[in-house]
């Protein structure tokens, strides 16, 4: 007598057991279809976005301003990309030697190629025409002024 | 291959030092350039090709004589969009045909297709997509209208810099970087700046 009620009891746990284990798959499987994508693209865009520093020269025929060359920069870059692209790629003129005309940018890794449009688009500041001539894209501040040394070394050459 | 960046359309200004003007193509990268306008004394400077080149307005039919012609560059200017018609007739008798800023304003389907048939490479300028520090909307909307027959191949595209002195020159990479946003392919914006207008070069015979 006690055999066969452990027996059923046995049976249908097993057959409990079964049930719980296909719907917790079937729960898992949901989740990983929908959510764990989601969660994937989340992450995804939430990727990290790095800063890179451009090494520009500009010819001009009269001398211009750190300040007027980005303001400048920045312009150009909000008519042709807009103002949410503009604050994204987060444009600042790091550096700018007034005696050789050499500059650094830093933006937002994603925007090089918007920066270098944007650059080439740059035709004058102020009333002052200018060319600004891309050199070196780097992952640092300090490898671009490393950059910039060892140009200026040459140049006094 | 190293970077073989050409550009095909230099027109200096009067009073513009044409030495300085080549020193800073050559700066920049191009190893070829074609000039209009001024006489070359010599054919090389600091490692550039420099090409004479001409330019005839297209009035319908070519021109019948092409005699002191031989090593310039040969391109027929459209000013206006109802002159792109019996292109066919050019064929072979010219290297480019420049299509102006009021051809590309007023452009419709019908001029495209005529133009896909005709199987010269067009050249486009950024003197004239560039204006006062932007991008020129009307030259703009336009010229987004050839860029799916660029892409597929059906139009070859050479895009030269127009330009008349030393600061409307454009880096070759700054130019890729522009067609790349205006929806060109990195592939095709780099042919348009090298492969076809070294095919050209080699279709003058200059020995570039």
């Amino acid at each position: 007598m006690i055999s066969l009620i452990s027996l059923v009891v046995v049976l249908t746990l097993a057959i409990y057991t079964y049930r719980v284990d296909r719907r917790l798959k079937m729960l898992t499987n949901a989740v990983s279809s929908k959510l764990i994508i989601k969660v994937l693209n989340t992450l995804k865009s939430r990727k990290k976005l790095r800063k890179r520093y451009m090494v520009f020269e500009v010819l001009s025929s009269k001398s211009v301003g750190k300040g007027e060359l980005e303001q400048e920069v920045r312009n150009t870059f909000k008519k042709i990309f807009g103002d949410i692209h503009l604050a994204r790629a987060s444009i600042s003129l790091s550096y700018y030697d007034e005696n050789l005309n050499i500059g650094v940018i830093k933006f937002t890794h994603i925007y090089k190629y918007k920066v270098l449009a944007s650059l080439g688009v740059v035709k004058s500041v102020g009333d002052t025409k200018v060319l600004i001539i891309p050199l070196r894209t780097t992952g640092s501040l300090r490898k671009a002024l490393k950059y910039i040394k060892d140009k200026e070394y040459f140049i006094r050459r | 291959m190293l970077n073989t960046y050409v550009d095909l359309n230099i027109k200096p200004y009067k009073n513009v030092d044409l030495s300085n003007l080549l020193r800073i193509a050559s700066k920049l990268g191009y190893v070829a350039v074609a000039i209009e306008g001024v006489d070359i004394v010599s054919n090389e400077f600091n490692r550039l090709k420099v090409l004479p080149r001409v330019t005839y307005k297209y009035m319908g039919k070519p021109i019948t004589t092409y005699e002191g012609l031989r090593g310039r560059l040969i391109v027929y200017e459209i000013n206006q969009p109802t002159m792109i018609k019996a292109l066919t007739s050019l064929r072979g008798r010219c290297h480019l045909i420049r299509i102006a800023k009021d051809a590309l304003t007023g452009i419709k389907k019908k001029h495209i297709n005529t133009l896909r048939s005709c199987r010269i490479p067009i050249e486009l300028s950024v003197k004239e997509l560039i204006s006062n520090n932007s991008i020129n909307y009307t030259y703009l909307k336009n010229f987004l209208k050839l860029i799916p027959y660029v892409e597929r191949g059906d139009i070859e595209l050479v895009v030269s810099s127009y330009a008349g002195d030393e600061y409307e020159l454009i880096h070759p990479i700054q130019l890729i970087a522009l067609l790349k946003e205006l929806g060109l392919s990195e592939l095709v914006a780099i042919k348009a700046l090298t492969g076809v207008p070294m095919k050209i070069l080699r279709m003058v015979g200059s020995g570039v």
